[in-house]
């Protein structure tokens, strides 16, 4: 080592040291991604299960498993395997049992947790059933139920059960399950599943290459083979959303704290500008100022990667205590894999150098006598930097419209363009704002003192306020694009939506919904109808419906006929549904076909008269027959109100039971009318109301369901909004730094001490607003470069774009009122004002 | 601005007794001892001394900066021991104006802008602000500049603009720290004019400076040790002073 | 005025052209700023000299009065003079010096309130020579160089009053440790 670089690093040592908050400051700033890194990479390495894990929850420690696809079994499977191979049935159903009035699905597997099922089934107490009404139950029943080892529970289907020991379904603890001897997999009329241990010397990829290529002979035509057969590597392999998830995230987050880190060191130069100088007066080469610059960069990123680390660590290993708990799993001991931290750390020195590589070049370029001056050095040209920061965006848009056409998002090439995309838009966004900065500057003449202040500051810190900027609004843009592909994900999805009831109507379903909707009803002061009953079979083991020719004006359609779905009840109902025309007709006993035109095309149907049909489906051969029931009159009137969920047809109670139509008594509906259009909120409080009254009851309005990513929407939007606020915090503050002589000259002023704090909060309305305006279209654009290829209909995410643009800079203004200080005291013992 | 005048006083500025002690017990600092002093219109009074004699605090106590342990405050009539905290920044906004030795400016407003502040705080528009401040600017000679910033101007231009400030509109008591500590001594003569001439046109004005040349601008010269004005000096009579040649003054 | 200002001073003045004594004497006062009084007498006595040294010779071409004219020998002089820089001496020997230096050897003075005296008379003084300079018209440039030179003088002795007292508040206190600047 040279003596140049001994004193570099002595001067980046001591430059740390003494302006010890700064540095705190840019400690933190890599450490805390550093940590988040350490923390989720080891947290989802223990808590996601891992290849081996994931083929023994699929199959124990069987070789294969093997799904048959006609009614196969047992010999069927044997004669294929070679000799000495072992099989057992694994069978996973359903049943139901009735707690406290209300019916609870349960999962109902048979399997032996001893045999080759181990790790798919857990015995955690007692013994594994034997006999036919035996069962082993989880946790979450036996607490639900109130039962224990050697209590009885009555199962709909199975009827009354022992209980004799405790099990777990490792891939959900919280699962309500009972497990019956595995016997049960192989009575008459059940097809089980089977798992295979094959003998030892035997390959598994090619027994099961010769099972799966076993073509069923009552199939040979289509060429339909007798088994599906899953290897261990193949239930092993994973899913990479969520490492595409990690690695985006982790990618954005070092992005931002390098800018946020690279202001930070911007301040550190400017306050240390004249000793630069006076190092450049006394012979220190370019090199070595910005040496000590990224030497300071280097030593910062050091000891930001051992915190980060350490405290990752800590932090994953108090998560992993709670695990279990958290995600309902049978998880590993946490395992601290060396590569990840040797990654998180690499990373993290990555980020510190880069971000003190810019202020270095700027370093090493400030001319000795600027340094010396104390003034401040002239800022980038903000015209080069737009023209960089729009070539960006080019390039940025480019990689993004590329990504789909190279492969499916996933494809680890699709996935680096997307990343490299959106943080280019991201970074040319940023690279803008310099300029817009100075531009707005133009405007604060017109401004009062607060803003004016504050808006001219901003301006002429512009080099360190632009990556403050992006920083900010890389954050905002990340919640913008990813609430943009949801919304539009969202939209596509329901491009085929049409309400199911009339404006004025909900729809409560449940187990019991006379109780839901009756109370609903009266809370609501609505007019209720029902019960109606749906005309299906129980758990949809068969429906009926009325089959009516087919009208269509499309010759390409060869449909002759179309079954209609219909609801069995009585003249409330057909009111409800608007179908007061065919009132007495409905009365003599005719079903009223609600005919709506299709989302299909224009077709109809035709006739006075429809044929009951009974659709059945047996699951176990995966085959449905149809009944004939009879003839019903039926008559044709245009459909319910505003509604447009297709046509719909209403039986009178009566015809039901002149049919003799097998209904379930379960699966009945109630009707709510109001006084005025069902709103959100009606809807809201109905949904309340009827889950109180029967946890199973859901209500169906004439509204678009909820979306279901709004939620996570508005999580990942507050989690930005949250990134944004303290990364506009650490500027403002940054800010504040820079103008502490200006204090003294507003107290000599006479300046009411308020006015710092109004120039605090619009400092952070000035880089809120700029980057929320910034952080619209950086959100955009590389989303409408994926959409546009999928043909997806680009939706503006509203509450993203009201964050950005209205909640960030509010929040940024009462921030800096709330936590900004006033004018301090004068103090002539302390110099502090200077 | 009227109720702020004074009815009666000739005395711009009026200390009785003045007193500042920082701290108590035995870390108690004497900043200043009890401590008579009087400016009158159209008086500049120079304060001498060495570091730590006090000079700052007078200065901050007359400017309603810091208040005295001890003694009555009065100035253009107000007795600050009667003002609140508000009060006493009403008074800096509207009755005397500070001009330190750097950093007067804030960076981010136009030399214009800089003047007008205490006219801008007092909510005074933006036109009336605008004119009083290119007045006061024209009276330190710098009326082709107001637009600039002051990182574009030199150090003596920034003491001219602050000096701008300090007297813009119906001020008159002027308290100055060691204005010319930052200026060579062509552009330190230069503030030294300005504070006399708002002297002489009927302004008060108090300076602290350890620089002699500087202090020889003021009517009095009162010099402070240990917190103790300890000698006053006035303008020598001498008799050989030599007379201008070729002019008329 | 000091025989040697005097002497360039006539030299300075007739080396821009020929004079009689008496427009001499107005034009050194002149030069001089206005602060040295000048005595007739004294410039004949002088341009005497000069002309006995062969650096000024009497012109005799009119007939009232007589008329002074710089020799190349003058000139020559004259240059020297003006390119020779002048050095202070290297021990002072006024009175200020002596009286404070005296007073640090007697155990009868207080130093500190003699130095205060000094400094308050010296202040004076230089309100004095300021205000003259204030009055004074901006274009008259030899005054206010005169004024300078007087003022930046007594300037210097403030500065070394200042500069004695703090060494004899120092060695009052010897326990204080650090100098206060």
């Amino acid at each position: 080592m040279t003596s140049g670089t001994t004193a570099v690093l002595r001067i980046a040592r001591r430059s740390l040291l003494r302006d010890r908050w700064r540095a705190l400051l840019i400690v933190a700033l890599i450490a805390l991604p550093v940590m988040g890194i350490t923390t989720a990479a080891l947290v989802l390495e223990t808590g996601l299960p891992n290849p081996a894990e994931r083929a023994t929850q699929r199959m124990g420690r069987a070789d294969l498993r093997v799904t048959p696809i006609g009614s196969y079994g047992r010999a069927e499977l044997q004669a294929l395997l070679p000799a000495g191979a072992t099989i057992e049935p694994i069978w996973q159903s359903g049943d139901r049992v009735v707690l406290a009035g209300v019916r609870l699905g349960i999962g109902v597997w048979s399997m032996d947790p001893d045999g080759l099922a181990i790790g798919v089934v857990t015995l955690v107490g007692g013994r594994g059933p034997a006999i036919a009404d035996e069962v082993a139950v989880s946790t979450r029943l036996a607490d639900r139920a109130g039962v224990g080892i050697g209590d009885s529970l009555d199962l709909e289907g199975a009827g009354e059960v022992h209980v004799v020991g405790l099990v777990e379904d490792p891939r959900n603890t919280g699962r309500p399950l009972a497990l019956s001897a595995p016997s049960l997999a192989e009575t008459p009329g059940v097809i089980p599943e089977w798992l295979v241990a094959l003998p030892a010397g035997t390959s598994a990829a090619a027994v099961a290459e010769d099972v799966a290529s076993t073509v069923d002979p009552a199939y040979r035509d289509v060429g339909q083979p007798m088994f599906d057969v899953v290897t261990r590597d193949q239930a092993g392999a994973a899913s990479e959303t969520f490492v595409t998830f990690i690695v985006l995230l982790g990618s954005l987050a070092l992005v931002e704290a390098a800018l946020v880190a690279s202001a930070a060191f911007a301040v550190g130069i400017r306050r240390r500008q004249r000793e630069l100088g006076l190092l450049g007066a006394a012979g220190a080469t370019p090199r070595q100022l910005a040496g000590s610059v990224l030497a300071e960069g280097l030593l910062a990123g050091l000891a930001a990667v051992v915190a980060g680390i350490v405290l990752g660590m800590l932090l994953a290993w108090g998560i992993s205590l709670r695990l279990d708990d958290l995600t309902s799993q049978r998880t590993r001991p946490l395992e601290l894999d060396p590569g990840v931290l040797v990654a998180a750390g690499l990373v993290g020195l990555l980020a510190a150098v880069i971000a003190a590589a810019v202020p270095a070049w700027g370093a090493a370029r400030l001319p000795t006598l600027v340094a010396l001056s104390g003034r401040r050095p002239p800022s980038t040209p903000a015209r080069r930097l737009l023209v960089f920061g729009i070539g960006l965006i080019v390039f940025a848009t480019g990689c993004t419209l590329v990504a789909p056409l190279v492969g499916r998002t996933g494809d680890a090439l699709a996935l680096l363009l997307l990343v490299v995309g959106a943080v280019t838009g991201v970074l040319g966004f940023g690279a803008c704002s310099p300029w817009l900065l100075e531009r707005l500057e133009g405007i604060a003449r017109r401004l009062p003192l607060a803003p004016r202040v504050a808006l001219r500051d901003t301006a002429r810190a512009r080099t360190r306020n632009g990556p403050i900027v992006t920083a900010v609004l890389a954050s905002v843009a990340a919640a913008i694009a990813l609430a943009a592909v949801l919304a539009s994900q969202q939209a596509h999805s329901m491009t085929f939506w049409r309400p199911q009831v009339s404006s004025d109507s909900m729809e409560i379903r449940g187990l019991v919904p006379e109780t839901a909707g009756g109370r609903v009803a009266r809370e609501l002061g609505a007019t209720g109808y029902g019960p109606d009953r749906s005309a299906d079979g129980p758990d949809g083991a068969w429906n009926y419906e009325v089959v009516m020719p087919l009208l269509h004006p499309d010759p390409a359609d060869d449909r002759t006929d179309l079954g209609i779905y219909f609801v069995i009840g009585d003249e409330h109902l057909l009111l409800a549904y608007h179908g007061e025309a065919a009132l007495e007709v409905f009365r003599g006993g005719a079903t009223v076909v609600l005919e709506q035109v299709s989302a299909e095309g224009d077709w109809t149907v035709t006739g006075s008269a429809g044929q009951v049909v009974r659709q059945s489906y047996d699951e176990s051969t995966g085959r449905s027959t149809s009944t004939d029931m009879g003839e019903v009159p039926v008559v044709r009137i245009p459909g319910r109100g505003d509604t447009e969920s297709g046509t719909i047809a209403v039986m009178p109670t009566t015809t039901a039971a002149t049919l003799g139509l097998d209904i379930d008594q379960s699966q009945s509906q109630y009707l709510v009318r109001l006084d005025h259009d069902v709103t959100a909120a009606d809807m809201e409080r109905a949904g309340a109301i009827a889950i109180a009254a029967d946890p199973d009851a859901n209500v169906t309005g004439p509204l678009p369901p909820p979306d279901p990513m709004l939620a996570f929407r508005m999580a990942m939007l507050a989690a930005a909004l949250v990134t944004a606020l303290v990364v506009t915090g650490i500027a403002v503050a940054l800010g504040e730094i820079e103008a502490r002589p200006d204090q003294r000259t507003m107290l000599a002023l006479g300046a009411p001490r308020g006015l710092r704090r109004r120039i605090t909060a619009s400092r952070g309305m000035v880089i809120a607003v700029l980057a929320g305006l910034l952080a619209v279209p950086a959100g955009l654009l590389p989303v409408w470069g994926v959409l546009v290829p999928l043909g997806w209909p680009m939706v503006v995410p509203v509450p993203e774009v009201i964050g950005a643009l209205v909640v960030l800079p509010v929040a940024a203004i009462l921030g800096g009122l709330l936590l900004g200080r006033p004018i301090p005291e004068w103090s002539a013992r302390r110099d502090e004002l200077r | 601005m009227s109720e702020m005048q004074a009815s009666g006083s000739a005395a711009a500025v009026e200390l009785r007794g003045v007193g500042r002690v920082y701290g108590s017990g035995h870390t108690q600092v004497v900043a200043l001892q009890p401590t008579d002093l009087s400016v009158r219109h159209g008086e500049l009074v120079a304060v001498m001394g060495p570091s730590g004699s006090g000079k700052s605090t007078l200065l901050a106590i007359v400017g309603g900066l810091d208040r005295p342990s001890t003694g009555r405050v009065m100035v253009e009539g107000n007795d600050l021991g009667g003002l609140d905290s508000t009060g006493l920044a009403l008074l800096r906004r509207r009755t005397v104006g500070y001009v330190f030795q750097e950093l007067n400016l804030l960076a981010g407003l136009t030399a214009s802008e800089n003047v007008s502040l205490p006219l801008e705080l007092e909510g005074v528009g933006g036109g009336p602000a605008r004119d009083a401040a290119q007045a006061a600017l024209s009276r330190v000679g710098l009326s082709e500049l107001g637009d600039r910033f002051p990182d574009d101007l030199s150090g003596g231009e920034q003491q001219r603009v602050a000096i701008a400030r300090a007297i813009v509109g119906s001020r008159r008591v002027l308290l100055t720290d060691e204005p010319t500590g930052a200026l060579d001594s062509v552009n330190g003569e230069l503030v030294m004019r300005l504070l006399r001439a708002h002297c002489d046109a009927g302004g008060a004005g108090l300076l602290v400076t350890h620089d002699a040349a500087h202090a020889a601008w003021a009517d009095r010269v009162v010099f402070l040790r240990d917190g103790r004005i300890v000698d006053e000096s006035r303008p020598a009579s001498i008799p050989d002073m030599p007379e201008p040649i070729g002019s008329a003054a | 005025m000091t025989d040697m200002a005097m002497r360039y001073g006539l030299l300075t003045l007739l080396a821009e052209e020929p004079a009689h004594g008496y427009e001499l004497k107005t034009g050194l006062e002149r030069a001089a700023g206005g602060s040295w009084a000048i005595n007739v007498g004294q410039v004949y006595s002088t341009l005497r000299r000069l002309e006995r040294d062969g650096l000024v010779v009497e012109d005799a071409a009119t007939a009232d009065h007589r008329d002074y004219r710089i020799t190349p020998l003058g000139r020559t002089e004259l240059d020297r003079w003006f390119a020779a820089p002048y050095a202070p001496d290297s021990a002072p020997r006024d009175e200020l010096t002596a009286k404070v230096l005296l007073a640090i050897a007697s155990r009868d003075v207080d130093v500190r309130d003699l130095l205060q005296r000094q400094r308050t008379a010296i202040l004076s003084v230089l309100q004095a020579y300021t205000r003259r300079k204030a009055a004074a018209a901006a274009d008259d440039l030899a005054l206010l160089m005169m004024l300078d030179a007087l003022i930046f003088r007594a300037e210097a002795d403030v500065r070394w009053l200042d500069a004695c007292d703090g060494r004899v508040a120092r060695r009052a206190q010897p326990s204080a440790g650090e100098v206060r600047s």
